[in-house]
């Protein structure tokens, strides 16, 4: 339970930074010309919308994340297998597979503009993200059979 | 469930209290409450004996089929 408490607030930090890097990023970009904001994004898929789409992915990332915290909390709140914590993760797990899904079909389709090396590091990256995504929702069955089991095992007299 | 469990009539036969039952079998009167209501999911060997031993009965006098009619 001391691992889970510990990684529970990891989560909480990372989730505060990456609120935190929302601002911050629109302070850099508010600072910049138009013209350095249309070179920036020259070669991006989604031209000068491309910081929009970013801070979508971003914003989803942040979801996902915060609801494996709150799955988190719910482990420590109400023990090792609660349906909340399945749903939760369930949840972010669901989260994690659209991002990185959209993230390859993104990456594909400005392959053009990308190095070979970059597009590989990129498909790699969603490809790990998509392996967490799973991964979570196995594990998110996993709590919610053990629910079962041990609501099973409590009736047992 | 098919299954019915007949403790309470068992215990109104033997005149025992729920609560003389639970303590002589070291059970929570909670949890003989779940066996009497029907609420348990399974029983386990040792409870039916402790029952049977203490009631002087068989486990069909405690446990019941009864087939579903749709």
């Amino acid at each position: 339970m001391k691992k889970i408490i510990i990684l529970n607030w990891i989560l909480k930090i990372f989730i505060a930074i990456l609120i935190l890097a929302i601002p911050v990023d629109q302070c850099l970009r508010y600072n910049m010309s138009n013209e350095a904001l249309t070179l920036l994004y020259k070669g991006s898929v989604f031209g000068n919308y491309s910081p929009y789409i970013m801070l979508l992915r971003i914003a989803v990332v942040i979801i996902a994340v915060f609801n494996i915290q709150k799955g988190l909390q719910a482990f420590i709140k109400n023990g090792y297998f609660n349906l909340k914590s399945s749903v939760r993760l369930k949840r972010s797990g669901y989260l994690l597979l659209t991002i990185s899904i959209l993230g390859i079909v993104i990456s594909l389709v400005g392959m053009r503009q990308s190095t070979e090396r970059d597009l590989l590091s990129d498909i790699i990256m969603y490809l790990l993200l998509i392996a967490i995504g799973v991964g979570l929702l196995a594990f998110s069955d996993v709590i919610k059979k053990g629910n079962i089991i041990e609501s099973e095992n409590n009736l047992t007299i | 469930m098919p299954i019915i469990i007949n403790l309470d009539i068992m215990l109104a036969k033997r005149k025992m209290r729920s609560n003389e039952l639970a303590e002589q079998m070291g059970i929570t009167t909670a949890n003989l409450s779940i066996l009497k209501t029907g609420k348990a999911k399974a029983i386990r060997f040792s409870t039916l004996e402790a029952i049977c031993e203490i009631l002087d009965c068989q486990p069909g006098d405690i446990i019941e089929y009864i087939k579903e009619t749709q």
